[in-house]
């Protein structure tokens, strides 16, 4: 299971690339739609991308409760841990 | 040469609430849960250019008409009822050409997520195995009607 580290590089390279914010707004507590633009449409496209990355499976009653940047990390983390009993 | 067109295994008018001119299938072949094929020949008509090629447009309403029979299908089954939806984005699309008058094409979706009302469905429109055009597709559905 990767580091906290590295899921968030991971994580943040996501939001760069496929969704083009800029790295600059990156921050744990930065609001997915009021700081980072995205909205209901976004929402899917970045969870096939987290799924994708991470080869986990985001339930969604876990990815309607995500917020901010920082719930992504929580969320991943949690699967992935959950995933490998880690 | 193009094989011959298969028969429709499904009653379009049960699975899809468009009508002609809008209407662009002629036949559901397919419809699972998470994946629908249609077929539609070009013919001369309001969405053929001058050189007999199908508008862009109809195109994509081709495969979105496809996405629609899939989501109401898995919806029926479900007990749901009638969904309304409509298509709300598009990405990663791309077109090699566009179909001509006499081919057929084929269309075939793939639910490839759901969240809440956002579906994302990835589409393809093929003539007799060629790719003409593929994407993803993003409907927003919600209930119409009583659940069935």
């Amino acid at each position: 299971m990767p580091k906290r580290e590295e899921i968030e590089e991971l994580v943040n390279r996501i939001m760069v690339e496929e969704f083009e914010v800029p790295a600059s707004d990156l921050r744990a507590e930065a609001s997915l739609a009021k700081d980072l633009d995205m909205d209901s449409l976004d929402g899917v496209d970045l969870v096939v991308a987290l799924e994708k990355t991470f080869r986990c499976r985001i339930p969604e009653a876990n990815a309607k409760t995500i917020r901010t940047l920082g719930d992504i990390y929580d969320q991943v983390h949690s699967r992935l841990s959950a995933e490998t009993g880690a | 040469m193009e094989s011959a067109p298969r028969e429709s295994a499904f009653d379009l008018a049960e699975y899809v609430p468009h009508r002609p001119p809008i209407l662009g299938l002629d036949a559901l072949l397919v419809l699972e849960d998470a994946r629908a094929v249609a077929r539609r020949e070009v013919r001369p008509g309001p969405d053929v250019d001058a050189q007999g090629a199908l508008w862009e447009a109809a195109l994509i309403e081709g495969i979105a008409q496809t996405a629609a029979a899939m989501h109401g299908a898995a919806a029926r089954r479900r007990g749901r009822g009638v969904l309304r939806g409509m298509l709300v984005g598009l990405s990663r699309f791309s077109i090699e050409r566009l179909p001509k008058v006499g081919e057929v094409l084929e269309y075939e979706v793939s639910l490839v997520r759901e969240l809440d009302a956002i579906s994302l469905v990835h589409g393809q429109a093929r003539v007799a195995g060629e790719v003409l055009a593929a994407g993803d597709f993003q409907f927003f559905t919600e209930q119409a009607g009583p659940p069935a």
